[in-house]
């Protein structure tokens, strides 16, 4: 409907600049007013845009020239609703030759994980991976028993990481 | 020191394959501001070449060093520099059209308040961080990892982990996002945001020099600017999609399509088919928005059966499946995932079983379209402005191509949606506002080239491509100076038509 509307008000227009500018509405008095109504109406809506987003742009970017490091991993992590304080310590525990896997699955995690991780890469399987990463859950709560995992690290309960036994990367 | 100097290199880099290539389609004149006005479409155009270059090095497995890159950008600039030279003698030079002071001002006044508003902005490309969802799990992942790896890790690029990545998607982001990493050399995934800054600049600057040709810059000019500054450009770049990309590329390509669609000089042509391509390797949507534009551009030109023209657009279809050719056999050859199932999306009985999916797509996808705060009534002026050129008897076969190609692409997302597997209402809300960007930048282009047209046949007469401003009542047609006897007849389709004759 808002559509019709549009076109309506727009082919309104142009009649209405045809008959006001022109005095009728030739083929040529159409013509013009068509590409006169469009120039009009789309340079002011750009220069009023532009304005604005122009200072926006110039206060964000002050803001954003401050941010610590920490803030940027924190800030994307948060606009996604993931412990990005675990994350960043998950990382430090997955050396360059490992592979890891999430338990349990969750897809937001794996990805801002899988980003942050390159180039170490996430196992298809958690049989295939060298480190596990247990995201508001225990290894306990997820079927290990003690000697399958090694050198467990907890950031804070249900957070941690540990080492697969058999497959000590390295 | 590099992080700054590095990136204003690459974006040289890229417009100087670029103005390489344009000069082999159709050379140069002498005059440096003549290349200046060319800098903002060398650049898109160079962007593009490079980077299905680079896509097609890393398929054949070749690690894409800056040593490679400079040796394929100095191959394209050189090689097209030279062509350009041989056969400047043969075709008239590409020069630019005379213009009067009110012409003179208006480029300047645009030129002056966008280039104010583009330094504005840099602060933030410069300093942004990737928190965009799409930006970081897509085109930022695959950009991390064509620099970790060097090459296409099927671990990753079609590992079932990273199917989140939307594997499917082409790669020219990512290429881009890699080489400004390499070229700052490290992994910085804020100051990657100023090539996106570059793609924003370059997009009024290459919709004006290919407008220059189709009416006078009072025209067009603002239009240009009205474009870049639509706020679902302006503001949604920043966030580092794909999506506005694409629009870009999709506007210019379009634009340029329109104007062969015209005018007939194969350079343009050319330009299209590159430009295309360069659309349709960076979101699939792309892919879409360029399948139709070469569809319709074939079907408002066969009525008329003008075999040398239909030959040299199908040997542009053919260039433009090669090109986009590399990344799709890679991804059906190493099983990558689509987000859009043929199978289903052709199956009649799959259609019949999820045709209540049409309703709800049509109203959200023309509810975006029509949404002044994003699109500022690009859609619906340009529908009048097409309409009204196929009433009046003035650029008609243009505005057929516009109007059928803005038809085209917006039946392609409804026919998208209404066969995907994800459910509709949720797939509509994450992602309809910005797939809708093909559909407004084939609008942006129609608006561009059918005013400056519209306006000629007026009070504005236009200044043509070789030199003189026509009368007002004698409509400047833009000449195909290489091929005039193609350029004619500007009749639209009969049967298409018919009905706005009446």
């Amino acid at each position: 409907m808002s559509l019709v509307v549009q076109l309506l008000a727009c082919a309104g227009a142009v009649g209405v600049v045809a008959i006001l500018v022109h005095g009728d509405m030739t083929r040529t008095t159409v013509a013009a007013s068509t590409a006169a109504v469009a120039t009009v109406v789309v340079a002011l809506l750009g220069a009023q845009g532009l304005w604005e987003t122009g200072k926006r742009h110039v206060d964000v970017g002050k803001e954003q020239r401050n941010y610590p490091p920490a803030q940027l991993h924190a800030g994307g992590a948060t606009a996604i609703g993931v412990n990005g304080g675990f994350v960043d310590f998950a990382l430090a525990q997955i050396r360059p030759d490992d592979s890891f896997y999430i338990l349990p699955k969750n897809d937001t995690v794996q990805q801002w994980l899988g980003f942050l991780a390159l180039p170490r890469l996430a196992a298809t399987r958690r049989e295939d991976a060298s480190v596990l990463v247990f995201y508001d859950t225990t290894p306990r709560r997820e079927g290990f028993h003690a000697g399958q995992l090694t050198s467990v690290k907890t950031y804070q309960p249900k957070f941690s990481v540990a080492r697969v036994a058999h497959r000590r990367a390295g | 020191m590099r992080t700054f100097v590095a990136p204003i290199l690459l974006a040289g880099v890229f417009s100087f394959a670029g103005l390489g290539v344009l000069h082999a389609l159709r050379p140069f004149g002498r005059s440096p501001l003549h290349l200046l006005a060319a800098l903002g479409l060398a650049y898109l155009v160079g962007v593009s070449v490079l980077g299905l270059i680079v896509i097609a090095l890393l398929v054949a497995g070749v690690t894409p060093t800056l040593l490679t890159f400079t040796m394929v950008t100095l191959a394209v600039g050189v090689a097209g520099g030279l062509i350009g030279l041989r056969t400047a003698g043969r075709h008239p030079t590409a020069a630019p059209p005379p213009m009067l002071r009110a012409d003179r001002i208006a480029i300047i006044a645009v030129a002056v308040l966008f280039g104010l508003f583009s330094i504005a902005a840099l602060t933030q490309y410069t300093s942004a961080p990737m928190w965009n969802w799409d930006s970081w799990a897509i085109f930022g992942s695959k950009g991390l990892a064509l620099l970790s790896f060097g090459a296409l890790d099927e671990r990753f690029f079609a590992g079932t982990p990273y199917t989140f990545i939307h594997q499917d998607y082409p790669l020219l982001i990512p290429v881009v996002e890699m080489l400004h990493y390499r070229a700052i050399g490290r992994a910085d995934t804020q100051s990657v945001h100023v090539q996106f800054w570059f793609m924003l600049v370059a997009f009024p600057w290459a919709l004006g020099y290919l407008a220059s040709r189709t009416g006078r810059a009072i025209v067009w000019a603002p239009i240009a600017l009205g474009a870049v500054a639509a706020p679902a450009i302006v503001t949604v770049m920043i966030g580092g999609l794909a999506d506005v990309p694409v629009a870009i590329w999709v506007a210019c390509g379009v634009l340029a399509m329109g104007i062969w669609v015209e005018s007939g000089r194969r350079a343009d042509l050319a330009v299209a088919t590159i430009l295309l391509a360069g659309a349709a390797s960076i979101k699939n949507e792309g892919i879409l928005a360029a399948a139709i534009a070469l569809i319709v551009a074939a079907m408002v030109l066969v009525p008329e059966r003008p075999r040398l023209r239909l030959r040299q657009l199908g040997i542009a279809a053919t260039a433009f499946i090669i090109a986009i050719l590399p990344w799709q056999v890679w991804a059906a050859g190493h099983g990558v995932p689509k987000d859009v199932k043929l199978g289903d999306a052709l199956s009649p009985a799959y259609m019949v079983g999820h045709a209540d999916r049409i309703p709800p797509t049509i109203t959200e996808l023309l509810r975006q379209l029509t949404d002044e705060n994003r699109w500022s009534y690009f859609l619906p002026l340009a529908l009048v402005a097409g309409i009204v050129a196929i009433v009046v008897r003035h650029a008609r076969r243009a505005a057929a191509f516009y109007l059928l190609t803005a038809v085209g692409a917006f039946s392609a997302l409804v026919w998208a949606y209404w066969t995907s597997p994800y459910p509709v209402d949720w797939y509509l809300t994450t992602s309809g506002f910005r797939v809708v960007g093909i559909v407004a930048g084939v609008s942006m282009a129609a608006l561009v080239h059918l005013s400056g047209r519209l306006a000629s046949l007026g009070s504005l007469g236009a200044a043509a491509p070789d030199g003189e401003v026509q009368p007002a009542e004698e409509p400047a047609k833009l000449q195909a100076s290489d091929e005039p006897a193609l350029t004619r007849h500007e009749g639209a389709p009969a049967d298409l038509l018919a009905f706005w004759r009446t």
